[in-house]
């Protein structure tokens, strides 16, 4: 007799009992189901308290439970975030903004943050996204207040519009999108939920370094964290908006003509090379990036080197993500992370690109800068003539 | 009292019942019940990439509205909406589909067919209250099992066009086709068990037609069951939790890596073997489909990482720096993301077709 395949075993098996299978499918499923309704349910998200770079032993439980309480009174959750009294936060675009991703029964669109920012930047901002390890650069973690792009003196908070452009333009190169064909109001919500996620993030580690460094003794007085911490950063962050003539900076593109331009080119190249702009340690002698400083590091990676290989694989273990090591632009490619606009440029030289190796030479309230206007217009027109992408 | 066997003739009566009259029109509603299931899949996959998901609050009905009911020019107010609506009109239209093909398929004197029809209608429910259940609990995780349960109905609906293809009329091809089909639609399962008993154990040789058919057989479940598999990675990168670790999608994109080679290999190793005269134009036809779609997948998939988060470092540092800015909901965005999502479920239909041709090709060689 003929050997009967395996194949049409199953088949005949299978024939044999299609009705129980379908009974039985049916039955499966339905318990599924059930099961299904049991164990996935919404659950309300918390944020995490900020212990990266630190031994999470050497932080006992009351004084985590403390902490957690003072940020949660002060600043709520993610679904239910608060504004601290006396901070100037529009508290109905942080509703918007926060919580699971829904539109209510008016319409109304709600947890935008959630929809559009969490797979990278994380629920509390801290940058450690789900996606976050498979990116280069890693997403910003926002809880420092330190952003790489902005209009402002070094050291000052970045203002509404430069969030704004960031969002706007996007960060070309990197995994950072446009949301340009978002409606305005979204982006507002967005920026102001940033905002307060800063702001949080700050409150965080003062208060860690209150608790954990100084030992302040426990429990803690909310309205002594509000005024001695909260309310001093949110006022910083109110600073560049207030006065703007101190704390903002404007390029003013000078308006040349063909030979000028390329005399600008010409001084331009020669205060590259001077030492005092510290262009070639890092972006080498014809703007390639291979400098002879190739160890560089942003402020959010710093911490993970340490000095031998041994010890940067123990503080590996306090943080969520690896080291990442930054490269120094090389011109000639032409993608400026920050913006290809002379104007763009302009500001990262100046205000220099915070959190980074890079420098500030302009000028800032109380410290002289490095270089004048028309030195880094000239540096600017040369930089740009590297990447082919004057437009004078 | 044994049961009694089915002699030739009753059950190629069988097949011609099946295969004929009625059937034409149950097969041309597994046709539409076919294009249904896929637009609905193709808003499925767009209601995913565009986050849309929870854009209707409330199941079943919309805004309030009885889902029919739902004011057409509120349809268009916002792109989200559109998605979600537009998935949730086709999926319902599918379900009612399949309930007319179960009254259809009822009509033929084929249990298998009956049975088939009642299972298309039980996974058309479970999917339907699962995708509810998404979105009254708002978990995503339910939206996670309802996208990657969406192939294997899919995949099931492609069977059902398969098995309900009508018979020509009579004639040599006819007499083939029965043979082809009385194996897999033959109830005597006892009786051929006994008979297989009374003969003693068959030794094959290596080498033998059926140990080649075996392995063939058992290649194309593997290379079906890979197929899916990758779906379901896929489908977790399409379906990230916002409190995830990052080791886990760095592992499921290695992973989803790993198996799209595996695939590939697997596409490759088909053209080599369904080169050889003794097999089918049918079969060949269909690995000539599979390959252009695993082409179509594997181009979609390196685009779908760019309009998502751009090229990678080490492309744009060594080896060409492209000015690119990522674009959210953007059209291109949109486009390839949910293309790599939806051509990974034609992928999966159409390994599920190549298998059953293959069978099919076999009982015919084995007939003649």
């Amino acid at each position: 007799m003929q050997r009967r395949s395996r194949m049409t075993v199953l088949v005949d098996g299978i024939s044999a009992i299609r009705g129980k299978t379908t009974l039985g499918l049916g039955v499966s499923l339905a318990l599924l189901l059930v099961s299904l309704l049991g164990c996935t349910r919404y659950r309300a998200l918390e944020f995490r308290l900020n212990t990266e770079g630190r031994d999470s032993a050497s932080i006992s439980t009351a004084q985590r439970e403390s902490m957690e309480e003072v940020l949660r009174d002060l600043f709520g959750t993610p679904d239910e975030p608060l504004v601290p009294q006396g901070v100037s936060l529009d508290l109905e675009k942080l509703r918007r903004a926060s919580g699971p991703m829904m539109r209510d029964l008016t319409g109304v669109e709600r947890g935008l943050y959630r929809k559009l920012c969490v797979v990278c930047h994380g629920i509390s901002g801290d940058g450690a996204g789900p996606m976050a390890g498979l990116l280069n650069p890693y997403p910003r973690d926002f809880r420092q207040g330190i952003f790489k792009y902005t209009s402002t003196v070094a050291g000052a908070k970045p203002t509404f519009r430069d969030l704004e452009a960031m969002l706007q333009r996007g960060t070309p190169g990197t995994g950072m999108p446009s949301f340009k064909l978002l409606p305005n109001e979204d982006l507002d919500c967005l920026i102001e939920y940033v905002k307060y996620l800063s702001l949080r993030g700050e409150t965080e580690l003062g208060l860690l370094r209150l608790v954990v460094d100084e030992n302040e003794p426990l429990p803690l007085d909310k309205y002594a964290v509000l005024d001695d911490i909260v309310l001093p950063s949110a006022e910083f962050w109110e600073l560049p908006e207030q006065d703007p003539a101190t704390w903002v900076i404007v390029p003013q593109r000078p308006k040349l003509n063909k030979s000028e331009l390329v005399a600008a080119i010409a001084r331009g190249r020669q205060l590259y090379l001077q030492p005092r702009c510290q262009c070639v340690t890092c972006h080498g002698p014809e703007g390639r990036g291979d400098g002879e400083q190739t160890d560089l590091y942003d402020d959010w990676n710093k911490p993970k080197k340490g000095v031998t290989d041994q010890q940067t694989r123990e503080l590996a273990q306090l943080y969520a993500l690896p080291l990442q090591r930054l490269k120094a632009r090389n011109f000639h490619h032409g993608l400026f992370h920050g913006g290809d606009q002379p104007e763009d440029i302009f500001l990262r030289i100046y205000v220099g690109i915070k959190g980074t190796p890079m420098p500030s030479a302009g000028a800032a309230p109380g410290i002289p800068g490095v270089l004048t206007n028309e030195e880094i217009w000239d540096l600017v027109f040369y930089i740009l003539s590297l990447s082919h992408k004057l437009d004078v | 009292m044994p049961k009694k066997r089915l002699s030739q003739d009753r059950a190629g009566s069988l097949l011609h019942t099946v295969l004929s009259g009625p059937s034409r029109w149950s097969h041309r509603i597994v046709w539409a019940l076919w294009w249904l299931t896929f637009l609905s899949l193709v808003m499925g996959a767009f209601v995913t990439t565009y986050d849309a998901g929870m854009a209707i609050p409330d199941w079943p009905n919309t805004f309030g509205y009885p889902l029919v009911f739902y004011p057409i020019h509120n349809w268009f107010k916002t792109c989200d909406v559109f998605l979600a609506h537009s998935h949730r009109l086709l999926a319902d239209l599918a379900g009612v589909l399949s309930i007319c093909l179960v009254v259809l398929l009822w009509k033929t004197q084929n249990r298998t067919l009956r049975w088939l029809g009642i299972t298309g209608v039980v996974f058309f429910l479970f999917e339907a209250l699962l995708g509810g259940l998404r979105i009254v609990v708002g978990d995503i995780v339910l939206a996670n099992i309802h996208g990657c349960i969406a192939p294997l109905i899919f995949g099931f609906v492609t069977i059902l066009v398969a098995v309900t293809k009508p018979w020509q009329g009579p004639g040599e091809s006819a007499e083939k086709d029965r043979a082809a089909f009385a194996p897999v639609f033959s109830v005597d399962v006892q009786e051929r068990a006994r008979q297989k008993s009374a003969s003693g154990p068959v030794r094959e040789k290596k080498g033998t037609p059926e140990r080649a058919g075996d392995r063939l057989r058992l290649s194309l479940a593997m290379f079906v069951g890979l197929v899916y598999l990758q779906m379901i990675v896929g489908a977790q990168l399409r379906h990230i939790p916002p409190t995830l670790s990052p080791l886990w999608p760095y592992v499921w994109t290695i992973v989803h890596l790993v198996i799209a080679g595996l695939i590939g290999l697997m596409v490759v190793g088909g053209w080599l073997y369904f080169r050889w005269p003794a097999i089918g134009t049918a079969s060949r036809r269909w690995v000539v489909i599979i390959s252009v779609i695993y082409v179509i997948q594997i181009i979609c998939g390196l685009l779908t990482w760019v309009v998502n988060y751009n090229f990678p470092a080490w492309f744009l540092d060594y080896i060409c720096a492209i000015h690119y800015t990522v674009n959210e909901y953007s059209a291109l965005q949109t486009v390839i993301t949910t293309t790599n999502a939806v051509t990974a479920s034609l992928l999966f239909a159409a390994s599920v077709v190549l298998l059953i041709v293959v069978v099919r090709e076999e009982r015919l060689r084995e007939g003649g």
